[in-house]
């Protein structure tokens, strides 16, 4: 091979290698089509088909949530319809195909890609619908309106399988609702999809929502398909690994894989999605396969910002390794603002502000650690230690250049730091995340003991010991509008007149935070999350008022609590706790109405004013009018 | 398009204040934008009680159009205890027995109040068990009155309308006198209570309004009753004028305030809702006036910023549908009058003997201009009578009518120049809130709110609503799209949209009856 002068001799570079010599080109290509390319085409399971068959290469392995509760529901005894709905790309045409080919249909008769297609499955007709939103108008109706006369007369001779997006499904539904039975299984499968759950009691129905599983426990999932792929065996051969610094998506690949740290990337990316989908956000499986691939292949100067093995040799050639970081890829920093905006995950992680946030510590050891001997064992072990991604030639001239003041280094460095800090969020060891407040790294400071929370509340067990005294504070500052200490119970105070009033003077009641005469403030598993519970008296009529504990919530407690006010996201908590403190209010004078303190003693009218004593507890003081 | 006669200028309506009858004839008499729409309402829930305890009809029943009459209280004992009342801090300060305490500040009080002749405060006495007390609830009392007008005179602070006899009008007092003199009560209020009168809800309004706004019993009305002792009248208040007998801008307004009523919120919590609707049903009542006098066929349009952090289309789209829409009523103002020069009458006036009398005295009548006492007038040409006459009507206009939709939209929350230097229609979170409470009950489809909203308000804010502007050029899909986009962020970290996939959200109501815990 012929060595080429014009290049940095550092590197021992060869000329790029033909695509003959890329064993891998194929499956990595194939890969590629995962990412954030125009041409998605991966979401759709009849373009994966095609192009596997092409490509001979062995399918990705999706999770099949539901495969198992599909095909028990088909094959019992009293099958009941099914509808599979959620967003494009999160498995349902894939399902149904399963579905069809575990009933005994064929692959050929399903790749004839009929959009209504009917197998006879023993004991009834199977219709398959994969899509309904590819019927036209006049079609899903007519189509709906039997499936809904079918469902309503309790038919056994027919069933359904339908999938369409959520959108789709509920138009479909609603443009169908000509006859009684269509308008009944339209509000059934409207308040299915609004409530979450999966049978109606009176309709032999059940729909399977992909909208509702968690993209934090596909992750590892998808992980497992991508990384151990067969493709990969490819590479072995490849000359491309043993180049430059090595090749980037080779070196991406061991890094998610994690086997010398305990899988420590994944568990950090795994996190940061179980906390956006406790802020709401939701996952489908083909966002995940996007963000996999764009971890693998990102790279900002490469045609559509990803990598072919083709290319590889040319980033190889010019020495921008380390330009593929899979920290800076995991926030879709390899690609343009505007291409990043259309990609929801990218657009969720963002929010964590990684890489503009920060602490003091971390900063040091980044910007000063290269000559503060105090620092200097931290700054080797966090960034010389890696020195494709961390300590590079190139990170530490800029940071020279910044600290000798040199003209427009800034700018520069800056950016150098926001890469840094975004590769220690991921791989800053456990040991040192305490010490060096990984989580200050994300706007959400308090993220850590959420999770913790979240995790072991979850399975039954109690909140980690401070968190909640810490929310009782934060609330009851909250619902006093005085910097009040308490934190073993509930102050609830209004302001007399409308409850957006910053202030709230009169007391209407407390609640004991431990057990006490039936009153009680718990953190309690919540649907997919936690929700802080409020339990008034031991009658049961009065429910526990519960407040979902999202993260931000969380976030904007514990600084509350800490005694700041972050103005960035205060007011849309801040509403968000006041209908909390409003439903209270309500169940306390439900409570005092059962009490029978509601009948006015005669004339007379008690007020309880909130004041604030000299330990910054809030008491009551009572004052008594004589109406005339 | 359908042009309803003007109802006839009531005979009971004081002229001698108004130099022409034409901001008054087209919107009715009056709406100002000094009173806020809080101070609005209040002068309606004024007028509701004071009919709904004295009208010989009960509340929200005209029989005929504009006859209104009404005898407000004035609460003047309460009023003076709450806000002209800076004696005691100073007593508690020197200390003494309760008893030195009590008279000390009475001596003083007494001496000071306003608009009471012989004032007697010895009852307070014995309603409190210690002066400390006393001072306590005056002083709850105060940072509960609304902060609609901080540094006005005290005679125009109010206390938070508790109950009926918390309910009183804005008065001018002076050492000499006390008289209405309309500056913060300027009858916009009466515009507001005339159109629920005139709304096709009514009826089941009365109710409503009776038992939440007037409920003698209410705790803190009772507290109030307490301070003021017995209720204390004003004088009869004539002269309410609301041109238009029917319109369906009084329909909404009503459906609005019946769907707040109608939620499982707390009486005192659904005010701040009805406030904001209100002003948004007022301010679409102007424009829709003033187009329909201009003869456009549509209603008003607003095109709504969802607040970007960077500048976008929209913000520029915004603010000219705001500075569109701001031109209107002037617009209309100059057209109601040049509509005279149409007239076959005025034709006659200008080929007769007397053309300069006759188009005096054709402005006289339709216009209340000029004055026939003055000589000035009569030099003009009728073109520059007209002239003149235009002039200056925009004069006055713009001192306040003219401002109405400015004023207004900030207040309510809609309009705002946030980031930018030009005002736009760029919404609060309040306000959104608002919109939310009022409009949807249980659940609703995102998609289908965005419909609702510009259907029932005008509001433009995703592309589906935004087709005009997407065919001719303005903006592209994708803005509006993104828009709409916001808007679904800012409810959900509101708590009222639950997005159940990029294809699918629901905006909801945390205060309709059935999801109410």
């Amino acid at each position: 091979m012929e060595s080429n002068p014009s290049l940095d001799a550092s590197h021992s570079v060869s000329t790029p290698p033909t695509p003959a010599h890329l064993p891998a080109a194929r499956w990595i290509g194939f890969l590629r089509k995962y990412g954030p390319i125009p041409t998605n085409d991966n979401m759709y399971d009849e373009v994966i088909q095609r192009s596997m068959a092409g490509g001979r290469i062995p399918p990705i392995k999706l999770p099949e949530l539901y495969l198992d509760a599909l095909l028990e529901n088909f094959r019992s005894l009293e099958p009941r319809s099914a509808i599979l709905t959620g967003t494009a790309g999160d498995g349902k045409t894939y399902h149904c195909r399963r579905v069809w080919l575990a009933l005994g249909g064929s692959d050929a008769e399903w790749n004839l890609g009929h959009k209504v297609q009917r197998l006879d499955a023993g004991a009834y007709e199977l219709i398959v619908v994969k899509d309904l939103s590819e019927l036209a108008g006049g079609e899903s109706e007519r189509l709906l309106t039997q499936m809904a006369a079918d469902l309503v007369g309790q038919r056994t001779d027919r069933l359904y399988l339908v999938a369409a997006n959520h959108g789709q499904l509920l138009e479909k539904w609603k443009a169908a609702g000509s006859t009684p039975e269509a308008q009944r299984v339209a509000s059934a499968v409207e308040e299915l999809l609004f409530e979450g759950g999966r049978s109606d009691a009176t309709l032999p129905l059940r729909l399977y929502n992909f909208g509702e599983q968690s993209g934090a426990e596909m992750l590892p999932w998808i992980f497992e398909a991508v990384l151990k792929h067969p493709g990969w065996t490819q590479c072995e051969e490849c000359v491309l690994r043993t180049n430059g610094a090595g090749c980037p998506i080779w070196e991406n690949r061991a890094r998610l894989l994690g086997e010398d740290d305990e899988t420590l990337f994944q568990r950090r990316l795994v996190a940061l999605l179980e906390l956006a989908e406790q802020n709401g956000a939701h996952f489908p499986v083909r966002e995940l396969l996007l963000l996999t691939s764009n971890l693998l292949l990102g790279h900002p100067d490469v045609p559509e910002d990803l990598l072919t093995c083709k290319r590889v040799g040319e980033v190889q050639a010019r020495g921008t390794e380390s330009r593929a970081s899979p920290y800076r890829n995991a926030f879709g920093e390899n690609l343009t603002p505007r291409s990043r905006e259309g990609f929801d995950i990218f657009r969720e992680l963002e929010r964590f502000g990684i890489g503009s946030e920060t602490s003091n510590r971390v900063d040091s050891v980044l910007v000063y650690g290269g000559d503060d001997p105090d620092l200097r064992p931290l700054y080797e072990q966090l960034l010389l230690a890696d020195p494709l991604y961390g300590g590079t030639a190139s990170y530490q001239e800029a940071r020279r250049s910044y600290l000798e003041g040199e003209e427009n280094a800034t700018p520069g460095f800056l950016n150098a730091l926001r890469a840094q800090r975004q590769r220690l969020f991921f791989t800053l060891p456990d040991k040192l995340a305490d010490e060096l407040a990984l989580w200050n790294l994300t706007v959400y400071r308090h993220a850590g003991p959420y999770l913790d929370m979240v995790r072991q509340v979850k399975v039954g067990g109690p909140p980690p010991r401070g968190v909640l005294p810490l929310l009782i504070r934060g609330l009851n500052r909250i619902f006093t509008g005085m910097l009040a200490r308490n934190q073993d119970e509930l102050v609830l105070a209004t302001s007399g007149s409308h409850s957006q009033s910053k202030t709230s003077r009169l007391l209407d009641a407390t609640v004991s935070v431990p057990r006490e005469r039936g009153e009680e403030v718990l953190v309690v598993p919540h649907g997919r999350g936690v929700a802080l519970s409020v339990q008034m008296t031991r009658d049961p009529i009065i429910l526990p008022v519960v407040l979902p504990l999202t993260l931000l919530r969380f976030e904007f407690l514990c600084r509350v609590a800490d005694g700041a006010l972050p103005s960035s996201f205060s007011l849309e908590c801040y509403e968000d706790l006041l209908a909390f403190k409003a439903k209270l209010l309500r169940a306390s004078e439900q409570r005092r109405r059962m009490d029978g303190e509601l009948v006015v003693s005669g004339d007379d009218l008690v007020l309880r004013f909130v004041e604030m004593g000299p330990d910054g507890r809030v008491t009551a003081r009572r004052v008594e009018v004589f109406v005339g | 398009m359908n042009q309803q006669s003007l109802l006839p200028r009531p005979a009971s309506l004081d002229a001698s204040n108004l130099a022409f009858w034409i901001d008054e004839a087209i919107w009715g008499h009056r709406l100002h934008d000094e009173q806020n729409p809080w101070l609005c309402v209040l002068e309606f829930l004024g007028v509701f009680a004071a009919e709904h305890q004295q009208g010989e009809h009960g509340a929200l029943v005209e029989v005929e159009p504009n006859r209104l009459s009404y005898t407000p209280m004035s609460q003047l004992r309460l009023r003076n205890l709450l806000f002209n009342n800076p004696h005691l801090a100073a007593v508690q300060a020197e200390g003494g027995t309760e008893e030195a305490q009590w008279n000390a500040w009475r001596e003083r009080m007494e001496r000071g109040a306003g608009g009471i002749p012989d004032a007697n405060f010895s009852y307070l006495r014995e309603r409190f068990r210690s002066f400390g007390d006393f001072v306590a609830v005056v002083q709850f009392l105060r940072a509960t009155a609304l902060e609609t007008n901080s540094n006005k005179r005290w005679s125009s602070k109010f206390v938070f309308p508790f109950g009926p006899s918390a309910l009183y009008e804005d008065l001018n007092i002076s050492s000499r006198s006390t008289t209405n003199d309309r500056r913060f009560f300027a009858r916009t209020g009466e515009l507001l209570y005339l159109m629920l009168c005139r709304s096709r809800s009514a009826a089941e309004l009365r109710e409503r309004i009776a038992t939440r706004f007037l409920d003698e019993t209410a705790p803190y009305n009772r507290l109030v009753q307490a301070l003021q002792g017995e209720d204390q009248r004003s004088g009869t208040r004539p002269g309410a004028y609301l041109p238009y007998r029917e319109l369906p801008d009084y329909d909404r307004l009503a459906e609005d305030w019946l769907a707040i009523l109608s939620r499982a919120l707390p009486t005192y919590d659904a005010l701040p809702h009805l406030v904001a609707i209100t002003g948004l049903n007022l301010i679409l009542y102007q424009l829709a006036r003033a187009r329909s006098i201009l003869e456009l066929d549509e209603g008003p349009t607003l095109v709504v910023e969802v607040v970007s952090p960077s500048r976008t289309v929209l913000r520029d789209l915004s603010a000219e549908s705001y500075a569109e829409n701001n031109s209107l009523p002037q617009q209309a103002l100059d057209r109601y009058i040049l509509r005279i020069t149409e007239t076959e009458e005025w034709g006659a006036a200008l080929i007769s003997g007397d053309p300069r009398g006759e188009a005096r005295s054709l402005l006289q009548q339709h216009f209340d201009w000029p004055d026939p006492d003055d000589a000035d007038e009569r030099r003009h040409m009728p073109t520059e009578l007209v002239e003149e006459l235009i002039k200056r009507a925009r004069t006055r206009h713009k001192q306040h009518v003219g401002k109405f939709h400015g004023t207004w939209g900030r207040a309510i929350g809609l309009a705002s120049r946030r980031a930018s230097r030009r005002t736009r229609y760029a919404p609060t979170d309040a306000l959104l809130k608002s919109l939310v409470i009022g409009c949807v009950n249980g659940r609703m489809e995102f998609r289908d709110f965005l419909a609702l909203l510009h259907a029932r308000y005008g509001l433009v804010i995703g592309d589906q609503q935004a087709q005009n502007f997407i065919e001719r050029g303005a903006a592209d899909q994708e803005a509006f799209s993104n828009n709409a986009l916001r808007l679904e962020e800012r409810l959900t970290s509101l708590g009222l949209l639950r997005r159940l996939s990029d294809s699918c959200a629901y905006v909801v109501n945390p205060f309709s009856i059935e999801s109410a815990q």
